[in-house]
């Protein structure tokens, strides 16, 4: 219902937004951009920063193979965002959906594209994808979910040069709800129980430093079939 | 000196009821580690439900660590009736036996005797706190492996598995001292009377009632609160703070030391002064 309804605002606001590209041009050339990316390998530095949980920055290794597997080692304990545990252009701007391009928005020094785009899958979570594209060097700049579950999503892309023109840094926010612990599991049961309740909603940010891509080494399929995890 | 240290030692092991503790500790980390296995990770599901909606968890956090965590946080309530046992009857029950007047009829002076006494008792503490880490810590590690340590504190805290290990050693010895310190108003109890149950209830009824207090979390305690030894000897949670708080660390060490010296010291000055009657 959601979707109807903002397919329907979208549809009806076109003309005011005046647009003047063809969105599906711009994400099939993004698309097409990394189709010869079939598989890789890197480094990923992850540091994440939400308020209720505490750790150090984690070391991972991701493994990439397209159109959707995604095998992630580590050492010791880590946590991946889970919409953006590894890069993958295809599966962000997805296969079914509608595409409207809302206008153009000066970026720092260059001009991007800012489309939505409005999944077609009733079961989908997503009820909504923004876009931020820069249309020359064909790189997502930013990217945005509305989500049925409700709370924002927000990823934001650096690019350094590295192979492929994959991303350096990907810095992801998001809300994600307070936690609230049992006494009996902390151990604390002195501490002050006033904050009692629906939990809080808080930001939470995730910062994942890519280094080392390895791409077309012919990742074995065997890799992910181990410990199978989805995005 | 040593030689009659070696003598309180085979006494307190020679007694069964010095095996209880031991044996209380077996079976309830023994079950406690059963439990843990079959549902563990449901229990670590439940405090990550939040982050697994956002996130992907890679990596195994139902740990001997983590096991050995919970263990402590659940057995260290038990620990104080444990000690209190050998040091409670330490010169109480000897009193009660009859045997202390006849020790005290050998060459023997009543400081040597006493601080014996202490050593045993202590010895004791150290072994019974040590039996915990090697089952809770040792045993887990070995049966569930090692891994990072997820910590539910004010914070949900991770800690790398490197830093773990420095973590439970300080808070395993940070345990001791606070055990000590119980084992230490249970001997001081023990020279007050000559039956062992009042200084085992009297030691018991006075770790209860302060920790009590210590953990109403009401205002007008809040200065009493400061003053009771049980504010601090819980201290070796702070270990597992993601930033340890040292400062509270080391006034807790110096507090738990202080209480030590005063109540050994007022044994060592009332066993001086006491007439042996019994």
């Amino acid at each position: 219902m959601k979707k109807a309804l903002i397919l329907l605002i979208l549809t009806f606001s076109l003309p005011a937004l005046s647009q003047t590209k063809d969105p599906n041009v711009v994400l099939n050339s993004l698309k097409s951009k990394y189709s010869g990316i079939k598989d890789y390998t890197v480094d990923a530095r992850i540091l994440v920063d939400v308020a209720f949980l505490k750790m150090a920055e984690k070391q991972a290794r991701i493994y990439y193979k397209y159109p959707d597997k995604v095998h992630i080692e580590t050492e010791g304990f880590a946590l991946l965002p889970k919409r953006a545990a590894s890069f993958d252009p295809a599966s962000f701007i997805g296969s079914d959906f509608t595409a409207v391009y809302i206008r153009n928005e000066k970026w720092g020094n260059t001009v991007v594209d800012v489309i939505k785009t409005i999944p077609h899958d009733p079961e989908s979570d997503v009820i909504l994808n923004t876009f931020w594209i820069d249309p020359v060097k064909k790189q997502i700049l930013q990217f945005e979910i509305n989500s049925k579950s409700g709370g924002a999503f927000q990823v934001v892309f650096e690019y350094n040069n590295q192979p492929f023109d994959l991303p350096q840094r990907l810095t992801v926010n998001f809300d994600i709800k307070d936690m609230n612990m049992p006494k009996t599991a902390t151990g604390e049961i002195n501490v002050s129980d006033k904050k009692k309740g629906a939990a809080k909603t808080n930001k939470g940010k995730v910062t994942i430093t890519y280094s080392n891509y390895k791409v077309n080494t012919g990742l074995d399929d065997k890799l992910f079939s181990e410990k199978k995890k989805g995005k | 000196m040593v030689k009659l240290i070696l003598i309180e030692l085979k006494k307190v092991f020679g007694r069964k009821r010095s095996y209880i503790g031991f044996l209380v500790i077996f079976v309830l980390v023994s079950i406690l580690q059963a439990a843990m296995w079959v549902e563990g990770q449901t229990f670590i599901d439940m405090f990550t439900q939040n982050l697994q909606d956002t996130f992907v968890l890679e990596g195994n956090l139902m740990n001997g660590y983590f096991i050995s965590f919970m263990l402590m946080n659940s057995l260290w309530v038990l620990l104080p009736f444990l000690v209190t046992f050998v040091a409670g009857d330490s010169i109480a029950g000897e009193a009660h036996a009859g045997t202390l007047r006849l020790i005290l009829t050998r060459p023997v002076s009543r400081v040597s005797l006493i601080t014996a006494k202490y050593i045993a008792s202590v010895t004791y503490t150290f072994l019974i706190v040590l039996f915990l880490m090697i089952l809770s810590l040792g045993i887990s590690s070995l049966v569930f492996g090692t891994g990072d340590l997820i910590v539910f504190s004010k914070t949900l805290n991770i800690f790398p598995e490197k830093e773990v290990l420095p973590k439970f050693l300080g808070a395993f010895g940070f345990a001791f001292l606070g055990m000590t310190l119980v084992t230490t108003l249970a001997f001081f109890f023990s020279v007050l009377t000559n039956n062992s149950i009042g200084p085992i209830v009297s030691t018991m009824a006075i770790v209860l009632s302060f920790t009590i207090i210590t953990n109403l979390n009401l205002e007008a305690f809040h200065v009493i609160r400061k003053l009771l030894f049980t504010s601090y000897i819980n201290s070796w949670t702070l270990f597992f703070d993601y930033t340890i708080d040292w400062r509270q660390i080391y006034l807790s060490i110096f507090v738990s030391l202080m209480h030590i010296a005063v109540l050994f010291a007022a044994t060592l000055w009332i066993f001086k002064r006491k007439d042996i009657l019994s």
